[in-house]
């Protein structure tokens, strides 16, 4: 146990004298090509991209809560979109729009891949840095770019895209067809094109950084779960982004240049358009076919930072590791054969559509398997209640009461009634935004001692978890009853005919829960910020957890170790061994000094 | 029966395909004001189709429904139906359905007497998105019967069919003074 812990004095004097560099305010904080630094860089842009997003879905949550009602409020923050504290129509078609793009994008891919898996990776495998320091602050500055222009695209006089965000033409490509298909739209374009940059730099970055940069020992099944899941992440977005990237371009030049590849037999603004020959579903199919993949980018890591979690604060090793990595690449495989059941009411063949059926259910057994492995972790263990555990938990509960809807969305005779209503809207901002968040702030709350040196609030991470959950459930749960009763998602107001009544009236308790889930982030927030700085001096392994990271010096350090980088003996997950001393062994341990523990085979 | 449902920014619009049960062949180049569904006078399948705004319905019988769209992608979304399909410009999609049960029998079975069936946009398709619907009425064969007989055709039926071509194509064709009827 103590063979790891070597003389920090000793150690950080000779790291001085190996790299003798020196930071300017530039190279350290802005242009940084330290990973830790990209990482927190990435989280903080991510957490500002939340709250503009979060303010987006609250502004348009008072419109659905109360048709009827002027806020003034609303004026105040979108001024003449709101005028008399009444949402323009149109500008709530911007709201959704935007809130969609930013929170599955900004937040949930760039916010959520970009902090962790450029914070773990290296510090996980055993590295001094991304095997391509650069290219990672590329990574960074496109995504940032990317979040400039998107934030720009609100400011513009049309208004920003609001054709929903998965952006289908003809909407999307006639400026005729609403005013933010117009310089808003290519904004919108320019702002996803690089987004793709930036996730195509990172990926390839984090794939070669797993394969070639891990330390003597790290071999692929003792590397922690986390890392499988940013490495399987990776490489979906790799195979998946360019597709968008094709869709995009596509679109541009039907926007800009006057091709026909989306685009045929349009009428409108009373004259006849030139189009002819492309098709508006060859869209949906490019779309989807990185659609459906990105669900899973931004669901696997935070399932990989929960099995970290859940595996640390259990103090058992995780049920099934080798289950867990196998589950994660079938869901990977699966997620290219599936984007159909996106589109089961454009007209598609039924023969296709039960085919696309048979590949989205079969996504239940492996998903079920990872449900089974957390709750088997979870079974009969000392669990370790801090907050990051009870979101790693959160996460498993929406995962499970998502992932059911998720059958019944998946099953074409059923969609044909549920596509497009609210009952989608609470699937998957259950399923995938509010597991996907979950994961993310079972990340901040476990790795902030080893991003910023400090430990977070832990009074305030207990209120804010359970505030958090209560919240979403009470704004998800019952939009499963107003989808069913037949409401259409990315309606200004239910008013078009009485049999919405119903749905207006749960929509009041929808946005009061919605409210009061946007007061907690608040807490967050605080929590946050204020811890950076003035949070209780982390120590160097405060969740007595294995992995390597917590091997490393708390301040950071060029090359995260001082003098030589650890070398690993065993998989990450002997929590709990019987026979041995500590209730968790570090990787670093070797075999040879835990003989009372040692299963056989292990020597 | 086949009906035609033409969706288009903002409103819905429903075609009958007549006595021969035939929808007569449209083209989005021959829209006009008079011609909001661009049908061509010219196939003989159109000289019977009816263009309505409120659907009826004859319940117990087969329904084929083929989607249109002149603009952007629309979503014919019957919610009691149970039944939804896209309308995609450039494209048609189909399906058909049985309605079970009349308007009046949902009244008294929802116990509301303002029940009405509609038809609704679930595609995002602009600014006025939440106020495209139409109503839809299912009635006894008899009911539908007198209603539909009371709707008017898309062109008059005694005009001669190559006159109004050349009008749709305007300035070169004779000046003809079809009495079309339409919406409406």
């Amino acid at each position: 146990m103590s063979t790891h812990s070597p003389d920090h004095a000793v150690h950080v004097q000779e790291a001085h004298d190996h790299h003798d560099h020196h930071d300017t305010f530039w190279t350290k904080y802005i242009f940084s090509q330290d990973h830790k630094m990209i990482s927190k860089q990435f989280l903080v842009t991510a957490i500002v991209m939340a709250f503009v997003a979060m303010i987006m879905s609250l502004i348009f949550r008072l419109q659905l809560g109360w048709p009827d009602q002027k806020f003034p409020i609303i004026e105040k923050l979108i001024g003449h979109w709101g005028k008399g504290g009444k949402l323009d129509p149109s500008f709530y078609l911007a709201l959704v729009t935007i809130h969609g793009t930013i929170m599955v994008f900004f937040v949930l891919t760039g916010g959520l891949s970009g902090t962790f898996s450029n914070l773990l990776i290296p510090f996980q495998v055993g590295a001094r840095d991304m095997a391509s320091g650069f290219l990672n602050m590329l990574s960074y500055w496109f995504f940032f770019g990317s979040c400039a222009v998107m934030t720009a695209s609100l400011f513009v006089e049309m208004g920003p895209a609001s054709g929903g965000w998965t952006i289908y033409p003809p909407l999307s490509a006639l400026p005729q067809a609403i005013p933010g298909s117009g310089l808003g739209m290519t904004l919108w374009l320019i702002s996803m094109v690089l987004f793709i940059g930036s996730a195509l730099l990172g990926g390839i970055n984090y794939v070669v950084t797993i394969i070639n940069l891990r330390t003597k020992g790290m071999s692929m099944t003792r590397l922690p779960l986390t890392i499988w899941a940013f490495l399987i992440t990776a490489i979906l977005g790799i195979l998946s982004f360019p597709v968008l990237f094709a869709a995009a371009l596509l679109l541009l030049f039907d926007r800009s240049f006057g091709t026909s590849f989306f685009l045929s037999d349009i009428f409108i603004n009373g004259a006849p358009l030139h189009y002819s020959g492309g098709s508006p579903i060859l869209f949906q199919h490019l779309f989807w076919f990185l659609g459906h993949p990105e669900v899973y980018i931004v669901l696997l890591p935070a399932l990989g930072l929960a099995s970290e979690v859940i595996s640390t604060q259990s103090r058992k090793p995780i049920f099934g590791y080798k289950a867990m990595i196998g589950s994660m690449l079938v869901i990977a495989f699966l997620s290219f054969v599936v984007w159909g059941h996106h589109m089961f009411i454009t007209g598609m063949n039924p023969f296709l559509g039960s085919v696309f059926v048979f590949t989205t259910l079969l996504v239940a057994i492996p998903s079920a398997v990872k449900v089974f492995n957390y709750l088997a972790t979870l079974w009969k263990a000392n669990i370790v209640l801090s907050p990051a555990m009870l979101f790693a938990v959160g996460l498993v509960s929406f995962f499970i009461s998502g992932g059911l809807t998720g059958i019944i969305l998946g099953d074409s005779a059923l969609d044909i009634n549920l596509h497009d209503t609210y009952f989608v809207v609470a699937h998957f901002h259950i399923v995938m935004g509010s597991s996907a968040i979950f994961g993310m702030f079972a990340g901040i709350y476990h790795w902030f001692p080893r991003m910023f040196g400090r430990m977070m609030d832990k009074r305030l991470g207990y209120l804010h978890f359970w505030l958090t959950i209560l919240s979403v459930y009470g704004t998800f749960f019952p939009m499963h009853f107003i989808g069913l009763s037949g409401a259409p998602r990315r309606y200004y107001a239910f008013t078009s005919y009485e049999g919405f009544d119903a749905a207006i009236n749960i929509n009041v308790i929808v946005s009061v829960f919605a409210i009061l889930g946007g007061l907690a982030q608040l807490i967050f927030a605080f929590n946050f910020f204020y811890s950076m700085y003035r949070g209780k001096k982390a120590s160097q392994n405060p969740w007595k957890s294995n992995t390597i990271e917590w091997t490393a010096p708390v301040e950071h350090l060029h090359g995260n170790w001082p003098g030589e980088i650890p070398t690993v003996y065993r998989w990450p997950y002997d929590y709990g061994k019987p026979g041995s001393e500590d209730d968790f062994i570090p990787q670093t341990t070797p075999f040879s000094e835990t003989k009372n523990s040692n299963l056989e085979g292990e020597s | 029966m086949i009906i035609e449902v033409y969706g288009k920014q903002f409103d819905w619009t429903a075609r009958f395909g007549g006595e021969d049960n035939l929808l007569g062949k449209s083209n989005f180049k021959l829209i006009t004001d008079q011609n909001p569904l661009g049908v061509d006078s010219l196939d003989s399948g159109s000289k019977d189709d009816k263009i309505v705004n409120e659907l009826h319905l004859p319940v117990n019988s087969k329904i084929i429904f083929k989607f249109h769209s002149r603009d952007v992608i629309h979503s014919a979304y019957f919610p009691h139906l149970r039944a939804q399909m896209n309308c995609v410009p450039g494209m048609t999609t189909e399906f058909y359905v049985e309605p079970t049960i009349t308007t009046d029998s949902m009244r008294l079975i929802t116990n509301n007497p303002k029940f009405e069936y509609v038809l609704l946009c679930n595609k995002v398709c602009g600014v006025a998105h939440f106020n495209m619907k139409m109503n839809l009425v299912i009635e006894s064969p008899e009911a539908f019967r007198r209603w539909y007989k009371k709707q008017q055709y898309v062109f008059s039926r005694e005009v001669a069919l190559p006159a109004i071509t050349d009008s749709v194509k305007t300035a070169e064709g004779p000046k003809t003074t079809v009495k079309v009827l339409s919406k409406l």
